[in-house]
């Protein structure tokens, strides 16, 4: 009990199994007062397994282990169970409620306090969650709006606002970072500092290794359920820390480490004085053969400029250009015209979830697999069955259906169909993001081997390390219009660029 | 968690599809085995075979072009009226000459389904509510061209010979399943009924896709039209009435999800229509009127709906 009260909380031997797949093998944990503890793993590896368990959402295995928090045995009914006992959670994905306020959020599920005989008092609510919001410095939303008005980065703040509300001891932030621009990282970290400063203990999970290094105090790799490193802050070391997440030495390189001096000056694809609605006198030239780094905040225009050069979205002024000279119609053009485009959103825009990995890779090959107006089925499972292979796509077979994949295995899937319609300019938007460091690199390694064989890479990302990493070139955005451009030969450093950002 | 749970819900899912795909072929059994009993074998009976057939021929002739607006996850609600229309249009010309009524029909088919494709297709109307508006005006402009009814030379009556409708279904049939499993059209309305933006950013011409399926619908609406009229040498206002509920219930009960996608299967326009069929034969053989009928048949769509209904994955509740 001695050592027990010195911890916050503690898991001792926690374990999870969907059917035969062991989620969580034996899982150990515990948090100091005041601790930071960084919780990594690939996709799958129970990061999130574990936190959901902790946070009331489902519970371990029957007779598996046992949770404790402030000395007292811990075992949550619920979330609303969980918060009361003083766990808060904030995932990656929008925990928000659409179609009522901001207040309401916040005290989503807690209405009761503002209420006299069934009568919600708003008034008192609407005040109550101002205090919420000035309390983690987000003054600036207004507690009446309705939610769904908000930028996707203020909801998420409302988010934070409604799990510190109630004050709680734990506070598990769950891949949250991604969603947030990098004023709402500021935000948070802040808020972070200061919830420890109180004694409070965090629970981080990110697949940022660079930001887990930065912010935490200790690190816990999970590997396939199973503990397989506590580190502390001395033994923080980015190689190692993704070789015990994959359990493999990784390549010696990450990014590429070439510089190319010799691009070639033909322009495969250009935007000339391109306005919308979020863009204004952009003019961007992409040449064959280079990879080129977009980037900016999240709300910079960077993701219309993928859009608009995909044809997906039409300038109001300006032309998009293909070779110098054909227009970018549409994105049937765009496709028929060797132009690939990977979505930043996923699953909503870049693949069908409920179709096979066969159906996916195949999409926009169709018009080359038919012979005499009939696909050949035999064509098309050559063209997924060589694809998906190059892309180590981990599935039984190319007839899985894509929801039951992992995030970084559908993003292979996603790539594998543009491989496979051999697309030689490829538009990718935030290629790697919510994705596993193992997939990160077989990512970065293609795009390098693409641009070896001459293809054109736009690159899209709101990571700067990536851009740094990656890019013969960066074109920086701020509100819709081109503020620096920076070559790879030149140096790239993330001061320099943070500078034309903000 | 993320993982867990959808793991969850695929088998919730594959479960849902395994009873939906054996739900057809069960219901189709049990349609058949209660009525023969019913009637006292009469379903089956060398004389009803042919009237069940006759049923079979307009809901599936319509079924089979019905499975690639199922497919977008769209719905035609205007093929009832688009029979009754290209059927009066045809008699209507039969006046001037008896050789214009196969093509007329046909082509106002076509046009009308055109029409459908540009509302849901060009002009953003949510196909639901379109081919329902359109449903009404046609029915308005049927009734008000003939004015009760228009007869045609009874002469036509050659063209209702079962082997020219057997012939006739036939090759619908092998056009219609060739373009929805081999050609990479019936693909590209799949992708758009799983994903519309991941169809879009894969190189499909979405609108172009919707145009072509609503046509095909209104193509097969036009050789309804014009064997409806042929077999009744008369067209009325009553012409196709209900029709487009007959065809909405037989693909859903042949276990097409209203949602759209992959899960659209083509053997499920005919099982459907064979079920509907049976369904209708079985229930006039017992003497059960019209709109007893009627109510049967809207039980069964809800209870289909209900069991197929996905309703994660449409936008739009229909």
């Amino acid at each position: 009990m001695g050592e027990d009260s010195k911890y916050l909380f503690r898991a001792n031997n926690i374990s999870k199994t969907f059917g035969a797949v062991h989620a969580l093998e034996s899982f150990s944990i515990s948090l100091l007062p005041g601790e930071i503890r960084g919780l990594v793993g690939e996709n799958g590896s129970g990061k999130s397994t574990f936190s959901s368990i902790v946070a009331g959402i489902q519970k371990a295995d029957p007779g598996s282990g046992k949770m404790h928090l402030d000395g007292k045995e811990y075992d949550p009914a619920g979330t609303t169970d969980a918060m009361e006992h003083g766990v808060s959670m904030v995932v990656q994905e929008q925990g928000t409620v659409s179609k009522i306020s901001v207040a309401a959020n916040i005290f989503f599920g807690k209405e009761k306090q503002f209420s006299r005989m069934g009568i919600l008092n708003v008034r008192k609510m609407i005040n109550e969650a101002e205090k919420a919001l000035h309390n983690i410095d987000a003054d600036w939303i207004q507690p009446d709006k309705m939610i769904d008005d908000l930028s996707f980065e203020d909801r998420k703040i409302v988010e934070l606002a409604r799990a510190l509300y109630s004050n709680p001891k734990i506070w598990i932030i769950d891949e949250t970072t991604t969603a947030l621009t990098v004023n709402g990282r500021q935000l948070l970290y802040r808020l972070m500092q200061r919830f420890k400063e109180n004694g409070g203990s965090i629970l981080f999970i990110s697949h940022d290794i660079d930001e887990i290094m930065d912010k935490c105090d200790t690190i816990t790799v999970l590997r396939d359920g199973i503990l397989t490193a506590d580190l502390k802050k001395e033994e923080f070391e980015a190689d190692k820390i993704r070789s015990l997440m994959i359990g493999r030495k990784i390549s010696e390189h990450y990014y590429r480490e070439d510089i190319d001096k010799n691009i070639s000056n033909e322009v495969v694809l250009e935007m000339n004085n391109v306005s919308t609605e979020h863009l204004s006198g952009v003019t961007i030239q992409l040449h064959k053969g280079e990879i080129l780094g977009i980037g900016g905040l999240s709300d910079c225009g960077m993701h219309e400029v993928g859009r608009v050069m995909f044809g997906l979205d039409h300038p109001e002024t300006g032309h998009v250009l293909k070779n110098g000279k054909e227009e970018v119609k549409s994105p049937k053009w765009a496709v028929d015209h060797s132009i690939g485009y990977v979505s930043k959103n996923r699953d909503q825009e870049s693949m069908m979830l409920i179709c096979s990995i066969n159906d996916n890779i195949g999409l926009p090959s169709l018009k080359e697999l038919s012979v005499k107006g009939a696909v050949s089925n035999k064509k098309q499972r050559e063209l997924s069955e060589k694809w998906s292979k190059k892309m180590e796509v981990k599935a039984d077979s190319i007839k899985v259906f894509c929801n039951t994949l992992s995030g970084g295995n559908k993003q292979k899937v996603v790539l594998a169909k543009w491989l496979g319609k051999g697309s030689d300019i490829l538009i990718l938007d935030c290629p790697t993001r919510g994705i596993d460091v193992g997939t990160k690199a077989a990512i970065y390694q293609l795009i390098e081997d693409l641009k070896k064989e001459g293809r054109s890479i736009l690159l899209i990302s709101e990571e700067l390390q990536e851009l740094i990493g990656m890019s013969d070139r960066i074109i920086l955005l701020k509100d819709g219009a081109v503020t620096g451009e920076f070559r790879r030969e030149d140096g790239l450093s993330e001061e320099k660029l943070i500078q034309k950002m903000i | 968690m993320n993982e867990t749970q959808t793991a969850g819900t695929v088998r919730l899912r594959n479960g849902r599809e395994l009873l939906v795909s054996n739900f057809s072929f069960a219901g189709l059994a049990v349609i058949l085995i209660l009525f023969e009993i019913l009637t006292g074998g009469r379903l089956l009976g060398q004389r009803n075979i042919m009237n069940i057939f006759n049923n079979f021929f307009s809901i599936g002739m319509c079924a089979l072009m019905y499975s690639f607006v199922m497919a977008l996850g769209e719905l035609d609600l205007s093929v009832g009226a688009i029979v009754g229309f290209s059927s009066a249009m045809a008699a209507f010309v039969s006046q001037v000459s008896i050789y214009l009524i196969l093509p007329v029909a046909v082509i106002t088919g076509l046009i009308l389904g055109l029409g459908n494709g540009v509302f849901t297709a060009y002009l953003g109307v949510e196909s639901f509510i379109g081919t329902l508006a359109m449903s009404f005006v046609l029915r308005g402009l049927t009734t008000y061209f003939l004015n009760g009814a228009m007869g045609i030379p009874i002469e036509m009556r050659i063209f209702d010979e079962n082997w020219i409708k057997i012939t006739a279904l036939i090759l619908m049939a092998v056009l219609a399943w060739f373009i929805y499993n081999r050609n990479k059209f019936g693909r590209y309305c799949r992708a758009v009924g799983a994903s519309h933006a991941a169809a879009e950013q894969s190189g499909i011409d979405v609108r172009k896709t919707r145009l072509f399926a609503f046509t095909l619908v209104g193509l097969a609406c036009g050789f309804v039209g014009f064997f409806t009229l042929v077999r009744a040498c008369t067209a009325s206002s009553s012409t196709g009435d209900a029709f487009e509920f007959d065809v909405l219930l037989a693909v859903l009960f042949g276990g097409m999800p209203l949602s759209g996608g992959w899960g659209v299967k083509f053997r499920a326009a005919l099982i459907g229509a064979l079920a509907m069929a049976a369904l209708k034969s079985g229930m006039s053989l017992m003497g059960i009127d019209g709109l007893t009928q009627q109510v049967v048949q809207g039980i069964i769509l809800i209870c289909v709906v209900v069991i197929s209904f996905d309703r994660k994955n449409v936008g739009v509740i229909k």
